[in-house]
């Protein structure tokens, strides 16, 4: 493994892909946020299904996080 | 006859990605095993974007370019964009070798926007998905390894041959194999047209019932040429190891694309409930 890595540029080309990716769905945001219901309207299931959804959510940033991380300290 | 726009802006695609294209080969742009695990997630995103465009619906001036194969092209294109500018405003020689790490950095995090879309707009509709979003890469990841470690037991040759690149290719099949499966039988609808089309017939040869049979037999099949590319690829490695390198990176990127085309297509449409 090479030690050419920097950290900053690593979190950079991180943050314009988070970036070009929200460019990207951009377009459709209106619509998804049109459709979703409030937390209000949802029933206890529903509120459960938002739960998992956010913890998977979470559990894809944890992975990738981990994996800049493991970068990092392996540099 | 008047052009529509949406003709238009595909034509505009067409001519970037032929820029592009152009542009990529100017630069002698060379691609190593490490680089095209790179592109990967543009790739991946491609994916993502394309089963969005079919849950949620892009405006109908970019909706052309949102459908297949048109957004996979305008994920290369972006991604040679992006490659030409790291690789060109990267100076020092340290910087250039880096350059791949920072081009599937990139990647990843143009990947995690359209997918947390995905799983939030589409996972809380349905329990059955949202479980799925993590069981099927999980149950993939665990297939993936129990074949890799009998491939490497029974048939050492192929295993060393094809290393981290062929476990993308098995797991591309693993992906795609329990996507389809789950969308038979649970869904009772096909994932892919070409497994169904595939699968049907065997089934019928076999004179197997329907659906159970497709199951069984679109998983296996699937597995098999997963690992069968993989075998295959070694042999020809050793009459022509250039052909058999450019074949691996290329099994190792369509396995990934069509895998995450079917995963991503099925959680996102109507195939599951």
């Amino acid at each position: 493994m090479s030690t050419t890595t920097s950290p900053t540029t690593t979190g950079v080309s991180f943050a314009v892909g988070i970036l070009l990716g929200s460019a990207f769905i951009a377009p459709v945001l209106p619509r998804v946020a049109a459709t979703l219901p409030t937390l209000n309207e949802l029933d206890p299931v529903g509120k459960a299904l938002v739960g998992g959804a956010m913890a998977i959510v979470v559990l894809v940033f944890g992975v990738v996080a981990l994996y800049l991380a493991f970068l990092v300290v392996e540099d | 006859m008047h052009p529509t726009p949406q003709t238009l802006v595909l034509a505009a695609l067409v001519v970037l990605a032929a820029s592009v294209g152009l542009l990529l080969a100017v630069q002698r742009t060379r691609l190593s095993r490490k680089s095209v695990f790179a592109w990967l997630p543009w790739f991946g995103t491609g994916a993502a974007l394309h089963a969005l465009h079919g849950a949620v619906g892009y405006p109908d001036l970019v909706r052309p370019l949102l459908g297949s194969p048109w957004v996979y092209l305008l994920a290369a294109s972006v991604a040679g964009i992006a490659w030409t500018l790291l690789t060109q405003l990267t100076s020092s020689e340290k910087g250039r070798a880096a350059v791949t790490r920072y081009f599937g950095v990139m990647g990843l995090g143009t990947l995690l926007p359209p997918v947390v879309l995905l799983i939030v707009q589409r996972g809380i509709t349905s329990p059955t998905r949202l479980v799925l979003w993590v069981a099927v890469p999980v149950v993939s990841v665990v297939v993936t390894y129990c074949l890799l470690l009998s491939l490497g037991l029974w048939l050492p040759n192929p295993a060393y041959f094809a290393g981290f690149a062929g476990g993308i290719v098995i797991f591309g099949a693993a992906v795609e194999a329990i996507t389809t499966a789950v969308a038979l039988g649970v869904g009772g609808q096909p994932a892919t047209p070409v497994v169904l089309t595939l699968t049907t017939r065997l089934a019928d040869l076999g004179g197997l019932a329907v659906p159970v049979a497709l199951v069984a037999v679109a998983v296996w099949l699937r597995l098999a040429v997963g690992v069968a590319v993989v075998v295959g690829l070694e042999l020809l490695d050793r009459s022509h190891p250039v052909l058999a390198e450019r074949g691996l990176k290329a099994a190792t990127v369509g396995s990934l694309v069509v895998a995450a085309n079917t995963f991503m297509l099925a959680l996102a449409g109507g195939w599951l409930a």
